[in-house]
Formats: structure tokens, sequence, C-alpha cells
């Protein structure tokens, strides 16, 4: 009984040893999502796996090499490039690329591994970045349409703010080039992502072109993706950031700082103005106000004048003689009494002074 | 068998023991490997033999599940349904109720970009993104961050490569966000990437910090100045005016006051003649008289100290003093 346990336990120890020892060799071997393989038998490529999933080799002869099938990263680092002349200045362009491998056998075949093919990229990329860069000016680089040319425009449309002429004069004023420069940008040709477009072109066909084995017809496609024959494709050239040199960057601070300045001083002085505007507007306004009462006060006083002759003048005809001598009364009544008096006979009044009947 | 028991365990090592406690620690392996936790949050992709099987989304199965064990099934856990966020240009020291900002140099470095009139700004900004489809998450793109973080960089450095620095300080700030999403969305896309950015948003568009931006603060403060001394203007105007208006009707007023009392006093006067005239015209020469009589003493009814000469005389002699009293000196 001992002895037929003890068989038993050789047995399965044989079979697990058996299997654990074929799993050792690794007759299996598994591509993860997001991985291609090729497998190697002595050296030579038997077989590609671009899919996932468990697959089998021969233990110990094959051999398998794993690329990602994701897409990768190339990073430059910023260079320092000068535009095309006669503009010559000198900005960094921080480039990045998405790139893949689309053929494992022929990446394999040419590059071998990551790195290579990432030094194959420093080695394009660079030169198709500066070689586009020194073919353009500036602004192509930095802007990508006319949009700043709109500016204008849109400011236009907005309505004018105030209530007052002074208000809207101001307005027309800013308009006309204190904050907002009238100043009409030359024109974009392609900007920068049709100048990115251009590095991309440029460098698949510098790709093709190291290609001796092929006829040099350059266009292939797999799977409707543009090919060379390292098996990489480029999937685009993005330029993360451009960037002035230092010194440059100092001086482009300087001239910000005059123009905010000028600006600032237009501001200041236009304050002064309007302010001077709105105290002439003032003193305008008070002597029209108060000239404009006084000849209206005048006329009025005038036709009251007038009114008063004539209703004089009515009355008084009737009788001129009377009128004079009533209002001699009159007038004797209200000024006589003012003067130190001394009567002489001759008056009228005295004539029954030394006879009874009268002078 | 021999006894191989180093110490003096209570029990002795058999081929039984052996056998069950391999197969204890074989299903205690298996167990550890087969049992995996949906959270709610997440979605988990299984790979079998690492090939896409199935997923499991966390809304609808959280909780407990099983795969199969020792690798065969891996999962991998993707928060699907939480925010994902990066920040350009500034670094979240400490979310909260006073939220701490710091900055690095690469931050700092990542901020500056040019304008279209070739002007500097540094801009911060964050995004907002979902992932949408895990599997094309996990297995789509090496460096999912890197590749986030340049595209977003790229597309920004664009867009406010292509503005006046004055419209990308203010008013395209919104215009740019809107496209922004749009742009990185279409990239990624195209890499299909597996994410959807929902928001960008702009935290700070400043000119470059010292000197340059102190200048366009000067510039706000300027304006306010304009501002200022405008509405020092207006309200200068505004004192004077309304009085000189009130002024002005006084005059007015005035006037209509004079007319009136002109007129009313002509009218008076006019008609107190025409009742003297009636008078006279009936009898004349008596009304004449005695008109005349009346003025005399009217005038000089209060007269005390007065002379009266008579012209006929040769000497200048008092012929009467009226008042009674005798002229004084030798007049």
């Amino acid at each position: 009984m001992k002895v037929k346990v003890n068989k038993l336990w050789i047995v399965l120890g044989i079979i697990i040893a058996l299997i654990i020892g074929f799993l050792f060799l690794g007759p299996f071997y598994i591509i993860e999502e997001g991985q291609q393989a090729i497998v190697l038998r002595m050296g030579k490529i038997v077989s590609v796996d671009t899919e996932a999933g468990l697959k089998f080799k021969l233990p110990l002869i094959d051999n398998v090499i794993h690329y990602p099938k994701k897409i990768l990263s190339w990073d430059g680092r910023a260079q320092e490039i000068r535009t095309r002349p006669p503009e010559n200045k000198y900005i960094f362009v921080d480039t990045t690329v998405r790139w893949r491998i689309l053929d494992p056998t022929l990446f394999f075949k040419t590059l071998n591994t990551l790195n290579s093919g990432y030094k194959l990229l420093d080695e394009i990329i660079d030169s198709e970045v500066r070689t586009i860069i020194n073919n353009n000016l500036l602004y192509e680089v930095v802007r990508n349409s006319n949009v700043i040319n709109q500016r204008q425009a849109e400011l236009e449309l907005e309505p004018a703010e105030g209530e007052g002429e002074i208000e809207k004069e101001l307005e027309e004023k800013q308009e006309g080039g204190v904050t907002t420069e009238q100043k009409e940008y030359p024109l974009v040709e392609s900007g920068r992502v049709r100048l990115s477009e251009f590095m991309l072109n440029n460098a698949r066909k510098a790709m093709y072109k190291t290609k001796k084995t092929d006829d040099g017809s350059a266009d292939v496609l797999i799977n409707g993706n543009p090919y060379n024959q390292y098996g990489i494709e480029l999937i685009d050239i993005v330029i993360r950031q451009i960037e002035y040199p230092e010194k440059v960057t100092l001086d482009v601070y300087q001239a910000m700082i005059k123009e905010r300045n000028q600006i600032a001083e237009r501001f200041r002085s236009q304050g002064q103005g309007v302010k001077q505007e709105w105290l002439g507007k003032k003193d305008r306004e008070l002597k029209r106000i108060i000239s404009e009462a006084k000849r209206d006060a005048n006329r009025v006083m005038g036709e009251a004048d007038k009114e008063a002759s004539s209703i004089y003048a009515a009355a008084y005809n009737l009788d001129a003689e009377f009128y004079e001598f009533w209002r001699a009364l009159q007038s004797y009544r209200e000024i006589l009494p003012k003067f130190r008096k001394t009567l002489t006979t001759d008056a009228e009044y005295f004539k029954y002074l030394y006879n009874q009947r009268g002078r | 068998m021999r006894n191989v028991t180093p110490f003096n365990l209570p029990f002795k090592i058999t081929p039984l023991l052996v056998t069950l406690v391999l197969l204890g620690l074989f299903v205690l392996v298996m167990i550890a490997t087969s049992v995996f936790i949906v959270g709610n949050e997440e979605t988990v992709v299984i790979l079998r033999f690492g090939k896409y099987t199935y997923k499991l989304v966390g809304t609808v199965d959280a909780g407990l599940h099983l795969k199969l064990p020792f690798g065969i099934e891996k999962d991998f856990h993707v928060p699907t349904a939480r925010k994902q966020d990066e920040e350009f240009g500034f670094i979240t020291e400490r979310a909260g109720e006073a939220t701490l900002y710091r900055k690095d140099k690469e931050s700092k470095q990542e901020s500056a970009m040019l304008t279209g009139d070739l002007n500097i700004v540094h801009a911060e900004w964050s995004m907002q993104y979902y992932i949408e489809d895990p599997r094309a998450w996990l297995f789509n793109v090496e460096n999912k961050k890197k590749t986030i973080r340049d595209i977003s960089r790229s597309v920004i450095n664009m867009l406010i490569g292509d503005r006046h620095i004055s419209d990308a300080l203010s008013t395209a700030r919104e215009t740019i966000q809107e496209q922004a999403a749009l742009l990185m969305n279409e990239y990624f896309d195209k890499y299909d990437l597996g994410i959807h950015v929902k928001i960008v948003k702009f935290k700070d568009v400043a000119p470059p910090e010292g000197e340059v931006k102190a200048a366009f603060q000067d510039v706000n403060a300027a304006e306010k100045e304009r501002d200022r001394l405008e509405s020092e203007g207006k309200q200068e105007y505004q004192r004077e005016i309304p009085r000189a208006l009130g002024e002005a009707k006084k005059i007015l007023e005035e006037a209509e006051g004079y007319a009136i009392n002109r007129v009313n006093i002509a009218l008076g006067e006019v008609e107190r003649f025409k009742q003297v005239y009636s008078e006279y015209r009936r009898a004349p020469r008596v009304t004449r008289a005695r008109l005349y009589y009346e003025m005399y003493e009217d005038v000089f009814r209060n007269e005390k100290d007065m002379d009266l000469i008579d012209r006929n005389l040769k000497s200048f002699i008092p012929f009467k003093s009226l008042s009674g009293d005798l002229p004084g000196g030798t007049r």
C-alpha cells in the first residue's frame, strides 16, 4: 500500500516536472494590446504578429522581439533657427512628433531598436524644421490666419457708448489709434499649421529618399498610410512653442513697455483734454443761458414799454393841450417839493395878490 | 520516511501535509489573482492572454468580480467617470477654499508665447477631459500624458499666436478657449486617444512679470485717470449749468414782472386821466383853475421857510415871509 502511494507520487511528480520544464522553455508568448512582435528563427524572420493574444513558437529556437504598436512621441529640443532673409530673426522652435511602427519587419531590418528610431527622427526632423523656418518670415510661423486683421472691424460693430457728443468723439479718437492700433498686419500665406504640414511632408520624403532598393516610386501606402523603408509612419509634426532668445526677449519687453507708455500718455492727455472740453462747454453754456435770458427779458420789457406807451398815447391824444397842462401839474407835484423854494410874484398864482380882478 | 522536521514541531511532515499545504497555497494564489473590485467611477478592461476580451463599466457592474487566475486574464482600471485635469503654466499646490498655486521653472517656461503682433504674453490655462474609450486610452498611445500636454500647449500657442496682444489679454480669451477645445479634440480623435476635452480655460493671460506688467497696469491706471478727469469735467458742468438755468428763469420772471407793472401803471394813470378829462370837458375853465390851485396848495402846503419876491420892485426886499419868520442876515 505504501509502495503504491509512493509510485503514484513519483508519476505525478514527473508529469508536473515535465509540464513545468516545457513551460520554462517558452512555447507560448503573449502579445498584449498595443504591442506587436516579430518572430525570429535562427535570425530569420518567420512571422509577424500585430494582433494581441496567445501565440505559439518553437521553444529555444524562436526568438520574439516585441515592438509597441502604440503611437509614440518624439520630442526634439528647441533649436535656435534664423528666419528668412532679410528678416534674419532668431527664434527657438520647439517641435514634437507623433509616430509609430507600422511595419515591424522593416523596422527590425533597418533600425532594429526604438532608440535608433528616435535617432533617425532626430536627424530628419531637426533639419526639416530648420529648412522650413529658414524659408519663412517670423509672422508666418507665429500666426496661422489673418484673424488679427479683423479686430478693427469687430470693434466698429460695437455700439458706441455714452450720451454726449464728447464721448462719441472720444470713442472715435480711441479707435483712431490709441488703444487699438489700426495697423494692418501682413497677410499670412501659409501659417503655422500648414508650415507644420510642409515639414511633415518633407520629413516623409526624406525618409523615402534614402530608400535604395526601391525603384523610387515613393508614395507607397500600407493600410492607407504613407510609408517608407523604415516601416515608420510619421503622423504629425507639431510646433509646441516658439520663443525668442533671451536678448531678443529683453528687446521685445522694452518695445512693449514703450508702446504701453505711449498709450498711457495718450490716455492721460486725453483725460486732460476732455476735462478742458467740458469746462469750455460749461462756460459756453453759462454764457448762452444767461445772455438768452437777458435777451428775452429785454424783449418782454420792451414790449411792455411799447404797450404802455400806446396806452398813454391813445388816452392823451383825446386832448393834447389838456394833457400837457395836467401832466405839468402832476410833474410839479412830484418834483417841486424837492427844491428850496423862493417864489416870485410873477407866477400866475399870484395874479390876484395885488389886484382882485386879476392882472 | 525520515523526519526532516527541523524543530520539534508537534506534527510530522508527511507527503500528505506537503500536498495539502501546496494545494492550499495554490488555492490562495488562485483566489488572490482572480478576484477584483470594480469601482463606481471606473471601467475595467479585461485582457485574456493579452487580448481584449470584455470590459466592466462601474456605473452598472460595480462590485466584486472574478477573472481567470494566474495572470491569464488581466484587469486594467480606467477612471472613466472621473474628471481629469491638466494644468499649464501653474501648479495647484493645494486645492481648497483658498487654493494655493505655485510656479516652477518649467511652468514659467511653458507659459511664455508669442502673439500675432510678435509680442510676448504669459498664458496659464487648464484643461478638463474625460476618458471616454478606455480600450483606446489604454492601448493606442504611449506617453499619454505627454501627448496630451504637447498638443494642448501647441494648440494654445498657435491660437495666441494668431491674436493681437490686446485681444489675447482680453476679448479673444473666450473664443480661444472654445477653439482650443475643438482643435485639441481633433488631434486626440486623430490619435484615437479615447479622450474628450470638455473645457479649456485660461486661468490668466498676462503680460510678462515685472516692468512690462507694470507698464500694462499703468495703462489701466491712465485709463482710469482719463475717466476720472472726464467725470470731473462733467461734474463741474453739472454743478454750474442747472444753477444758471435757474438764474435765467429769474431774469425772465423779473422782466415779466416789470412788464406787468409797467402796463398796469399805464392803464391806471390813463384811467385817472380819463376821469379827470371827462370832468374837464364839462367845465373846462373851472376845472383847470381848480387843478392849478390844488397843485399849488399841495406843493407849498408844508413849506415853512420861503421867500416871495416881487419882480416889479427894483430893490431886493422880501415882500413877505410866508412862514412868518424873518430871514436872517442882510439878504
